[in-house]
């Protein structure tokens, strides 16, 4: 499992195998769980406000256009 | 359109499958050899870097159309990197890189060029390594499970035990705000996250990571976005 963090704050972005991440907020709660579809390497929340993926099969880095709303 | 997978109970879970039409992917194809990525890190200017801790190498790829830009080993600085973790955020000039092997943290410019290592003689083995506020660095070091505050030289200023994962527990993985204030430690097992200051300051009881947050609902869900 991997873990990341959004600007300043939380939210919390925890991964788990099978493509899907867990975002936390402040609470603890889970606010969502999403996927991708694939199997995850790896997981960064951009400065930029986007969510950055290291994906498998094949490897590449999927970006996520849309800026992460809390 | 928005779909909720509701769990009873907690009424702030949603599923989210990411819409094709939201993402953008790049393919970073090495210039020969095999390659087998294991951990991601931006820089504040959308720079990308790339660890493969199997081969020992830090990339760096162009954001635009994923082609690379340099790779390195090590012996360009004149010392291979041995057992590459941990590859910290990078701060627009440089990022480090924490090799277990050698016990070092080497400081890499966004050029590839290797600018020497933290001389740290207090960690046996240094895992994780994150910039922190005012030209701070946050190390945490396995063998004393310790997290030390380093000033820019990489003398430890201050140094704790985390809280959270319970007495034997080693972190799963570690991110520190980017303000710098703020750190947060991954546990496994149910151990969830805790978080601190970087003085050891408990922000928050440890987040628990809920178990149900992976479960059969999640193959038969669809949907474009989510907010909470």
């Amino acid at each position: 499992m991997r873990l990341s963090v959004f600007g300043d704050q939380v939210p919390l972005v925890v991964t788990r195998k099978g493509g899907l991440y867990t975002t936390l907020n402040w609470a603890g709660w889970a606010k969502g769980v999403s996927h991708l579809g694939e199997e995850l390497r790896d997981i960064e929340c951009g400065p930029d406000g986007r969510m950055y993926y290291l994906a498998d099969n094949p490897t590449r880095i999927i970006i996520n256009e849309k800026e992460h709303q809390d | 359109m928005i779909h909720y997978a509701d769990i009873p109970g907690n009424p702030y879970f949603s599923l989210v499958p990411l819409e094709r039409s939201q993402r953008r992917g790049i393919a970073p194809i090495p210039k020969g050899g095999d390659f087998s990525p294991t951990r991601l890190s931006l820089g504040m200017d959308g720079a990308i870097f790339v660890l493969d801790r199997a081969h020992a190498q830090v990339y760096r790829f162009s954001p635009e159309d994923g082609s690379q830009i340099w790779r390195i080993d090590g012996t360009e600085g004149g010392e291979a990197f041995v057992d590459p973790v941990y590859l910290s955020r990078g701060d627009g000039f440089y990022l480090y890189l924490t090799d277990r092997g050698s016990r070092k943290v080497w400081r890499i410019d966004y050029r590839g060029e290797i600018r020497g290592s933290l001389d740290l003689p207090f960690a046996m083995d240094p895992m994780f390594f994150e910039l922190a506020a005012g030209r701070q660095m946050v190390l945490y070091d396995r063998t004393t499970a310790l997290v030390h505050l380093l000033d820019d030289s990489g003398r430890s200023l201050f140094s704790f035990t985390p809280g959270g994962g319970g007495k034997a527990a080693e972190p799963v993985d570690f991110a520190v705000t980017l303000d710098g204030r703020s750190l947060f430690i991954l546990w496994p097992g149910n151990g969830g996250v805790s978080s601190s200051d970087l003085f050891g300051r408990k922000s928050f009881d440890p987040l628990e990571i809920p178990a149900w947050t992976v479960n059969r609902c999640v193959c038969r869900c669809s949907g474009t976005r989510y907010r909470s």
